[in-house]
């Protein structure tokens, strides 16, 4: 038998998460909503990005309810077109927020948001030797996660799908090769639109996924996200007790004796 | 008298006057109101929170002052 809540933490880094759930702070109506959804999902780690201090408008701060709900801050490179920008940013992050930990992501083109693998690589290898803990966004590339964990990432962070499109584990197939292949904790980023696809990734075998669309634009974020904590533990339980194997024959569930005989 | 007051720029747009060669970038930080969470760059250069107290501003510095927002 499972004894879940003992043996089954997440370790990235020597940091410890019992909460496989990931989130982002994207896209919630407000401060109040983000931080209740947050609280339901019962995530230890969030994403945030960093941008120059607007020095006329309000500044709304995002981080004081994160830190006083423990949360461990994973700061990311967002807007970082090249290597050169995201390594920069990365440094900004670690003064401005204290922690080594970045969410490397370069994608240079705003339609797709395509994470670019050269410059990804690139800057990883750079802040991987700065001393940072980096987690790189990046394409479902079973042959890019090798050379990132080769170069010393502490996890990879594979898409399902474009972030923000919903439309769940649109790269499974090179999702599988990546987890069977990974030395590394495998977080399922982006894309994952529904507690469902969200279940599937764990029952894969993802460590983790990362949410933040599919929670913050929901009518009713804090439901979403609780939907998502339960999804995520569904299938993570799955993954660990077992599945059953697929097969295209049906095989019986009852006895097959003809009970009238 | 020369005026020793000089400015800086700020975040691209906002110029802030200071006290050449006196005035630090702890002083600047103050006068926005602005807590330590941020990361600050002269001219395209990190400076650690460490130096803020000791870094002291000549005018015409380009300071670029970066906090968090929400993101994914």
């Amino acid at each position: 038998m499972l004894d879940l809540e003992v043996t089954d933490k997440l370790m990235i880094s020597g940091h410890h998460f019992c909460s496989r759930l990931f989130t982002g702070t994207g896209k919630f109506a407000n401060s109040e909503l983000m931080t209740q959804s947050l609280s339901a999902s019962a995530s230890e780690l969030v994403t945030m990005s960093l941008k120059r201090v607007d020095l006329d408008g309000q500044r709304d701060d995002i981080l004081a309810p994160l830190l006083a709900n423990n949360m461990k801050l994973l700061p990311n490179t967002s807007g970082a077109k090249t290597a050169q920008d995201a390594i920069f940013a990365a440094h900004l992050a670690r003064e401005a927020l204290a922690t080594n930990w970045i969410k490397l992501e370069i994608h240079p083109d705003p339609k797709y948001l395509m994470p670019d693998p050269i410059e990804t690589l690139k800057a990883a290898e750079t802040l991987v030797k700065d001393g940072f803990v980096v987690l790189p966004y990046m394409h479902a590339d079973p042959v890019l996660a090798k050379r990132l964990e080769e170069v010393g990432c502490q996890a990879v962070m594979p898409l399902g799908a474009p972030i923000g499109s919903n439309k769940g584990l649109v790269s499974q197939d090179f999702l599988q090769i990546i987890i069977e292949q990974a030395n590394v904790p495998v977080i399922v980023d982006a894309g994952i639109g529904a507690p469902s696809h969200a279940a599937y990734a764990m029952e894969l075998g993802a460590d983790a996924v990362l949410i933040n669309t599919a929670m913050a634009v929901s009518p009713d974020p804090v439901a979403m996200a609780r939907a998502f904590a339960m999804a995520v533990e569904s299938g993570r339980m799955a993954y660990l007790a077992g599945l059953g194997t697929v097969g295209s024959q049906a095989i019986a569930t009852s006895p097959l004796t003809a009970f009238l005989d | 008298m020369p005026s020793n007051d000089q400015w800086v720029s700020v975040n691209q747009h906002q110029k802030i006057t200071i006290e050449a060669g006196t005035s630090t970038l702890v002083d600047v930080l103050r006068e926005l109101e602005i807590d330590s969470k941020v990361a600050v760059a002269i001219d395209n250069q990190i400076v650690t929170q460490s130096a803020w107290p000791d870094t002291v501003l000549h005018g015409g510095e380009q300071l670029s002052i970066f906090g968090a927002i929400a993101g994914g």
